[in-house]
């Protein structure tokens, strides 16, 4: 059933990505009736694992895929925004199909208590922060690119330059801060339960370095006035580097840790 | 009901005539009156812009299209026979239309432009005050506006840029967003330069910077548009602060080099820079647009931005009339039933007048009567009157409502209250 909801999901946001310049492909219909699926997906695991496997690698991008779908929702009815919006439908359409290669087992959150699963909420709240800079990187490029190369028909439908950074700043901040508070409840956690203890593993490791990478972006931009391309470039590295964190840790570890 | 719209544009006539034609707005209300007083028509509203000169009314029987067209041309000063040709004139259905078209400024000289519904709106308010509006009038102006603004809502007419001014105003926004809070630097006194200044203004820029070659000059520009003026030598200094830089001057060399804007930028700390330059030969070093942050555009990039503008609104303009047909079919029907239930009135007081007549005639030939026997009488007459007429009267309203007008009409003449035209009874004399 979960592959079925998944799928569903993934078709019905496929929709307005496919058809973009066709009004009956824009209505809200198809992303509302994705998110309805796709919570449908995320709710059948839960029941069936009787808690929410959020330790479950599959779960969790299925869910990291849902954060990015709701950026959907916030940018769809805002004026010139329907391209983010398209895209970050589009990024949760892969997120999706990723998280369908990723192994499901995993035990349930619940059972390793609060802390474990307020570092898992908020690992994955930040990753989804960061994936949304993401998509508002790769359009603030795809702006600049035609702005600078003088390609000017239709531009005026896409958002402006100043609108994009800002909202990357922001994006790219809140996930920075959910990205940290899970990393230090997960110390702590990891830090009281030294039987459970896992060690600094390659998903550790990794995620270390990808707080470092955003860290350093963030810091320059309040510093050394880095805006615009170089903070998209930013946050196109870091989705590229937490991509391969996933794959790394879907092939090696077989889950998150 | 009856609707003309007669007049000049811009479509008819050369701006010679439409300029002799042309009324300011203090001498409107006394050409309106003068219309009415020479029972030409009941209502009447002008719109006189620098595109038109257009007056629409509710003639009264006996005059028309022509009739009207005549009196306008020599009210203006003009041999209504030498320029008939050049005078426009609609009638009824297709008088409605024009009137749509106009508020959805499908009918202007630049597809969209904004301004026509604030002109419109004016002769509105113009002739309201005067009296020259009434009640067919006011339906017609009323359901004219908000016809301009579901087409303004529903098609891009009026979002995309067609002038040199509005272009350089969307490329602005598309780097820095809105456009309040952010300063610009007008280096010379050019037309173009002028207009994207005036454009950018208009849609909320904070600080306007005047730099020129001549001081003077700069100040009285600086002083046309509210802001401050600057000396050309001081160009850096501003090139740090400013967000939009348009240069529109004839110097003939390059006065922003690439490598001092390279330096500007490191202290901007990469703050984005619009750099419009439409000078021709260039004042800003094509060079620079390679620049983290700075986005150059030349005239031939303000031009393109207006022709895809224009292109796109011709596309609207179909989707737009459209709805003006749409719009102009119901508002007709409605116009039309409205004003057959005035004549469904007029039945009923003719009615009245008959019965209130033949009373006091059978009064005379009864002699004193009592209070008591005076009411009854009364009460009897009227609820005869009331009993003979309510069964056509019900036809004639459920036809009125179904729009079936032949049938009404029959309905009315039979009886008795479609014989003579009924002219509206407010704005008369």
């Amino acid at each position: 059933m979960l592959p079925v909801l998944a799928l569903t999901a993934a078709l019905a946001y496929l929709v307005p990505v496919a058809g973009a310049r066709r009004p009956w492909a824009a209505h809200p219909v198809w992303g509302g009736a994705g998110l309805v699926a796709h919570l449908g997906a995320l709710g059948w695991e839960a029941v069936a694992a009787q808690g929410l496997p959020l330790a479950s690698m599959r779960w969790g991008l299925t869910a990291l895929a849902l954060w990015v779908a709701l950026g959907w929702v916030f940018f769809a009815r805002r004026p010139r925004m329907e391209s983010l919006a398209t895209l970050l439908l589009g990024l949760a359409v892969v997120l999706l199909g990723v998280s369908q290669l990723a192994p499901g087992a995993g035990e349930v959150s619940g059972a390793r208590g609060a802390w474990f699963v307020a570092h898992a909420a908020l690992i994955l709240g930040g990753l989804g922060g960061l994936a949304v800079s993401f998509g508002l990187s790769v359009v603030f490029l795809f702006v600049r690119r035609r702005l600078k190369q003088k390609d000017l028909r239709g531009i005026a439908r896409l958002p402006s330059l100043d609108a994009l950074d800002r909202l990357n700043y922001q994006s790219m901040a809140v996930g920075f801060v959910a990205l940290t508070a899970g990393m230090s409840v997960g110390g702590m956690w990891a830090a009281t339960h030294p039987v459970e203890s896992l060690g600094p593993d390659v998903t550790v490791l990794g995620t270390l370095l990808i707080w470092l990478w955003y860290a350093a972006g963030l810091h320059m931009r309040l510093v050394s006035g880095w805006r615009g391309r170089l903070a998209a470039l930013f946050g196109v590295g870091g989705f590229a580097g937490m991509s391969l964190l996933i794959a790394v840790a879907g092939l090696v570890l077989r889950g998150w840790h | 009901m009856r609707l003309v719209a007669v007049g000049m544009s811009h479509h008819t006539a050369p701006i010679e005539l439409r300029e002799r034609l042309a009324l300011p707005a203090d001498g409107v209300p006394e050409l309106l009156r003068r219309f009415q007083h020479e029972r030409l028509g009941a209502e009447a509203v002008l719109l006189s812009t620098c595109n038109r000169v257009e007056l629409y009314a509710v003639p009264r029987s006996g005059s028309g299209p022509e009739e009207i067209a005549a009196w306008l041309a020599e009210a203006g000063g003009l041999r209504a026979r030498t320029v008939q040709d050049h005078l426009f004139r609609f009638a009824e259905q297709d008088a409605l239309k024009h009137v749509f078209r106009v508020a959805a400024s499908l009918d202007s000289m630049v597809l969209g432009e904004p301004q026509i519904v604030s002109q419109l709106k004016d002769a509105y308010r113009l002739a309201a005050g005067s009296g020259g509006a009434g009640p067919v009038l006011h339906r017609v102006m009323d359901r004219a506006l908000s016809v301009a603004a579901r087409v303004r809502s529903e098609t891009p007419i009026a979002r995309e840029a067609v002038s040199v001014g509005r272009a350089g105003v969307e490329l602005a926004r598309q780097v820095l967003g809105d456009l309040r809070g952010r300063s610009a630097l007008l280096v010379g006194a050019g037309a173009h330069g002028k207009l994207v200044a005036k454009s950018l203004l208009g849609y909320g820029l904070t600080e306007l910077v005047v730099a020129n070659r001549t001081f003077a000059r700069a100040v009285e520009l600086a002083e046309r548009f509210g802001g401050t003026a600057t000396h050309l030598e001081e160009l850096e200094t501003y090139l740090h602060r400013v967000d939009v830089v348009i240069t529109s001057t004839g110097a003939n060399k390059i006065l922003v080099h690439r490598g001092d804007l390279q330096r500007i930028m490191r202290r901007r700390r990469y703050r984005s820079l619009v750099m419009i330059d439409l000078s021709v030969p260039r004042n800003i070093d094509p060079n620079v647009n390679d620049l983290d942050g700075v986005y150059r555009f030349d005239v031939d990039d303000l031009r393109e931005v207006a022709d895809t503008g224009v292109e796109k609104r011709r596309a609207a303009a179909a989707q737009a009339e459209a709805i003006v047909a749409e719009e102009t079919a119901r508002a007709w029907k409605q116009l039309q039933v409205e004003a057959w239930q005035g004549h469904i009135g007029a039945v009923v007081r003719r009615a009245e007048a008959i019965r209130a007549h033949e009373l006091d005639r059978a009064l005379v030939s009864l002699g004193e009567l009592d209070p008591k026997q005076r009411r009854a009488v009364e009460a009897m007459t009227r609820a005869i009157i009331k009993k003979v007429l309510h069964p056509g009267l019900a036809e004639a309203r459920t036809l009125a409502e179904a729009g079936d007008l032949a049938a009404l009409e029959t309905v009315l003449r039979a009886l008795g209250g479609a014989d003579a035209p009924v002219d509206p009874p407010v704005g008369e004399g």
